[in-house]
């Protein structure tokens, strides 16, 4: 399971957190800084008073860790087949969470830590709604980048396996495949519930010898240059 | 007194003598006689309208030398209001409005008497009337016809008008022709933008026209001459020749088989990871790859139809306007591989590790060029990706997959942005960013481009990096008067960056002046890449790296950070720009005859411990070495590099060759977010040994420039790749 961590605090003399414009919604090269210098010490007291949780999990071949922000949750729209428009979870709609950004297919919200508990726990009504996932950071900082669990799992297999054994193995470990990818045929997505579930299936599998390496099909900020 | 009866005959024959007299002369009151004079006319003539005829009644007379007055009077064509100046004097004008005939009357008088009246015809040949045609806006290098057919001759007399064109004036540079100047509609092909004028002159058999001019106003591309990253002629103080050297590469000619076709990109489809294109934008229109594009939102091929929320792909239709903006249609810009095609795959608006290792390898087969202008979030300073701290689970077997199955088995070729975060703006000691810090941008299978402005030096931002392989112009210093990128944009000026509210933007708002970053350089090179391909499309993908290096233009010659690489061929390599510019003249020429190199070769001399601690606030550091027996001409270098130390951002990690080639792979930099993580197997890589034999004694240098914090270094391996 996941490992809990002291958050990380950073030396004060090389400090000089900048406001980075994420790319969500921006384009192309921007100004990466609010005022062209150094963020005030304040942000960097902000990053160090969260005490957020650290979680670290393995992909096979080494440790990794992110940090869970407590306040946010992440939202996947999923467009109707057909119209191509987007539904929203009940869960999400009857809440009064804060949006703080959203970028193509997916909205991060801001709530209570216990509202944000809460909407987590409750699982989408069915496939056509939209998902959510606990939001974490790559940096126990604020505005370090985002990521999220969409849901499933990307695993690539040693060099020794086949397509076909690889298939009979998720057979025998009750894992459904959503596709094996082009190429050797060693890289395979396969199926996973959204947010922590996804986490806790990675750590579970990771350690599986014909696996290479393993890791959540990770949500991201998209960065454009 | 009667006269008497007998006297009666007599008196008869007087009279009538008398009477007979008397009609030979007029009686004069003298008793003397007068003679009716004589009009003379002149002769007949034959003239031409709108032209002065004078008459003659000189030739007319008077026996008894009276004086004459003289009495003209005009007859002309139905219509005609021709009439003489002065219809009493001897040599009178008129001049002729219609063609046809003037019967002129004289009629003199001596004071007594009125002569017989004479005539004269003026036969009146109309003058024929030259019409060039309107002036015309043309494309370009697309045949045009003139015409004449509008001139006329109102007596179509004596013969059916012929043509006669000329060329008054064209552009200096130009060396057109008319493919006939003696018919009514000739055509030429305008070879350069510019002003044509051409006249017509028509004749009628006798005579020539009055010449008639047309206007012929030929132009390309409209927004081209702002293009300087691909003819940089010195405009708004850029300085000439620092661009892409592409114009010549496009006259290029190629021989097809069937014929020769210019080196525009024809065939070569580049494939734009993106957030989204434009498809129906009407200078990209043309060179889309039907049902090729990808949308991550809606899950199908269907760019004209995403989900609102993914409806931006502002950023992709910049992108798409510099690699392959159709030429010469009169609309707009110019790409660099103006008839390559080109999709879109807006991976960005759902961005997932799932999604983006489908966007590198998603029908890879038939994508020559894959380019990529975005990666991991800059102006950090932590060793990143995109999607954590690691890279999802088979990216690099995906960009294996790619370049070993794509385009044949040829290789995908991936061009990727280096990165913008070098925060030279900032008022800090040193640069955030480095390209290396970039697991997307650093890795052998991807061509990492930097940017350099309109005068050829580094972009304010642009990274530096030791795994950086080829610059392209870009914008500069938002601060300064360095020109940004012109290319499309959203259409319409309601969203992208030329919206209706911008100023200092073109006024067509399908295209903005505004692009920059490496996000533009990026593209600029996959479009050159396309030119070499279609050239020689037998290339592998590293070959097509290794031409790019070769061909590369030193820029910027007097940077200190150039050096040249130890083995052959040698190259120019910096730290800042790579192998140096690209020149996609040189690029394509290069091609024509390359040989391809053979099977890749690898060693790996495998991670060795070091367990060293690292003095703090030292640049002296500590070194480790690795002998390697192993001997190829290097084309890549991977370092795996581990060092536990509470700051990685004060370390300073530099790989000397037996050469003593220094590739620089971090720098002492800041971490925005902490500096988070250590350096656990981080693998850097390093273009910078190109053509160096691996054999011999390799060492890194592992530094802590900046005093607190402490480290150690832990182990290191290097892998190399090349034949």
């Amino acid at each position: 399971m996941t490992k809990l961590k002291s958050p990380l605090t950073k030396p004060t003399a090389m400090i000089a957190a900048v406001i980075c414009l994420t790319a969500l919604g921006t384009s192309a090269h921007s100004t990466p800084l609010a005022n062209g210098k150094p963020a005030s010490k304040s942000m960097t007291d902000k990053a160090q008073q969260n005490s957020w949780e650290a979680i670290t999990w393995n992909n096979g071949k080494r440790d990794v860790t992110h940090w869970l922000n407590p306040e946010e949750y992440a939202e996947f729209h999923v467009p109707d087949s057909t119209t191509k428009q987007n539904t929203s979870a009940a869960a999400v709609r009857n809440t009064n969470s804060q949006q703080v950004k959203t970028h193509g297919m997916t909205t991060i919200w801001r709530a209570g830590p216990q509202q944000v508990k809460s909407i987590l726990s409750k699982s989408p009504v069915d496939t056509t709604a939209s998902r959510v996932s606990p939001v974490f950071h790559s940096s126990p900082h604020p505005d370090a980048p985002r990521m999220a669990l969409p849901g499933n799992i990307i695993i690539r297999f040693q060099s020794n396996m086949t397509a076909e054994s690889i298939d009979t193995w998720l057979t025998r470990q009750g894992l459904r495949k959503v596709r094996h990818l082009p190429g050797d045929g060693l890289t395979v997505i396969i199926k996973s519930e959204p947010g922590m579930a996804t986490l806790n299936l990675v750590e579970q599998l990771s350690s599986q010898t014909i696996i290479d390496e393993i890791s959540p099909n990770w949500w991201s900020e998209a960065h454009l240059r | 007194m009667k006269p008497s009866a007998n006297y009666r005959p007599l008196l008869f024959i007087v009279i009538s003598l008398v009477l007979s007299a008397c009609e030979n002369a007029d009686s004069t009151g003298g008793g003397s006689t007068n003679t009716t004079p004589v009009a003379d006319a002149g002769p007949d003539q034959n003239v031409i309208t709108l032209r002065q005829v004078q008459l003659d009644g000189s030739g007319s007379n008077d026996a008894d030398n009276d004086s004459l007055n003289y009495a003209w009077s005009i007859n002309g064509p139905t219509g005609s209001t021709a009439a003489l100046n002065d219809a009493t004097i001897v040599n009178p004008t008129f001049t002729p409005d219609l063609g046809g005939s003037y019967v002129l009357q004289l009629i003199v008088n001596d004071g007594k008497t009125d002569s017989t009246a004479d005539t004269v015809i003026i036969s009146v040949n109309a003058a024929p009337t030259a019409n060039a045609g309107a002036d015309q806006n043309v494309i370009t290098l697309t045949e045009i016809t003139l015409d004449g057919s509008n001139s006329n001759d109102p007596d179509n007399s004596p013969t059916p008008i012929t043509y006669h064109w000329a060329i008054v004036s064209k552009p200096a540079v130009s060396n057109i022709s008319l493919n006939n100047t003696s018919v009514a509609k000739p055509t030429f092909i305008p070879d350069v933008d510019g002003t044509y004028v051409l006249q017509l002159i028509v004749n009628d058999g006798r005579i020539d026209s009055t010449a008639d001019t047309t206007t012929i106003t030929s132009i390309s591309d409209p927004l081209y001459s702002k293009q300087w990253h691909l003819k940089n002629n010195g405009q708004n103080a850029g300085i000439r020749g620092e661009d892409i050297n592409v114009e010549a590469a496009w006259n290029t000619e190629i021989d097809t088989g069937t014929g020769t076709q210019k080196t525009k990109g024809a065939g070569v489809h580049v494939r734009l990871v993106d957030d989204g294109l434009e498809i129906a934008h009407e200078d990209l229109a043309a060179n889309i790859a039907t049902g090729q594009s990808y949308d991550y939102c809606g899950r199908d091929n269907d760019l004209a139809n995403i989900p609102s929320r993914c409806a931006g792909h502002a950023h992709g239709t910049l992108v798409a306007g510099i690699v392959a903006a159709r030429d010469f249609n009169g609309l707009g810009v110019r790409g660099s591989a103006p008839q390559a095609s080109i999709a879109g795959f807006n991976l960005l608006f759902n961005f997932t590790a799932a999604n983006a290792l489908d966007a590198m390898i998603r029908d890879i087969t038939t994508v020559a060029i894959s380019s990529n202008s975005w990666g991991s979030q800059d102006h950090t300073g932590e060793l990143s990706t995109a999607l954590t701290p690691r890279m999802p689970a088979g990216w690099l077997n995906s960009l294996q997959t790619g370049t070993t199955t794509g385009r044949g088995g040829l290789g995908t070729i991936y061009t990727w942005a280096a990165g913008n975060g070098a925060n030279r703006q900032l008022d800090i000691p040193d640069d955030i960013d480095n390209s290396n810090y970039d697991a997307f941008a650093n890795n052998r299978y991807v061509i990492a481009v930097c940017a350099t402005n309109d005068k050829g030096q580094q972009t304010i931002y642009s990274e530096n990096g030791a795994n950086l392989w080829v610059c392209a112009p870009s914008g500069g210093d938002p601060e300064s008067t360095e020109q940004n990128i012109t290319t499309t944009d959203r259409s319409g000026g309601i969203s992208g960056s030329n919206t209706n509210n911008s100023r200092n933007d073109y006024t067509d708002k399908n295209y903005t002046n505004t692009f920059s970053g490496t996000s533009a350089s990026t593209p600029l090179t996959a479009g050159v890449i396309a030119l070499m391909l279609q050239t020689n499309p037998n290339l592998g993908w590293r070959d097509v790296r290794l031409i790019l290096a070769q061909t590369a233009r030193k820029n910027d010659p007097a940077d200190a950070d150039w050096k040249v690489t130890a083995g052959s061929p040698t190259y120019n390599v910096n730290h800042k720009y790579g192998f140096g510019v690209v020149d996609a003249a040189a690029a394509v020429s290069a091609s024509r005859n390359w040989k391809n190199v053979g099977t890749e070769r690898t060693f790996n001399s495998g991670v060795k411990t070091v367990n060293a601690s690292i003095p703090d606030n030292n640049r002296i550091g500590v070194r480790d070495s690795i002998v390697i027996n192993n001997s190829m001409s290097i084309e890549f270098i991977e370092i795996t590099f581990s060092a536990s130390h509470a700051y990685h951002g004060d370390l300073r990690v530099e790989l000397i060759s037996p050469s003593g080639t220094t590739s620089i792979l971090a720098e002492r930099h800041l971490c925005v977010y902490g500096c988070v993580g250590n350096y656990d197997s981080w693998v850097f890589g390093s273009a910078r040994h190109l053509g160096e034999n691996s054999a011999g004694t390799w060492t890194l240098k592992v530094s802590d420039e900046a005093g607190l914090d402490i480290g150690q270094f832990s182990s290191w391996g290097i892998k190399f790749y090349g034949h």
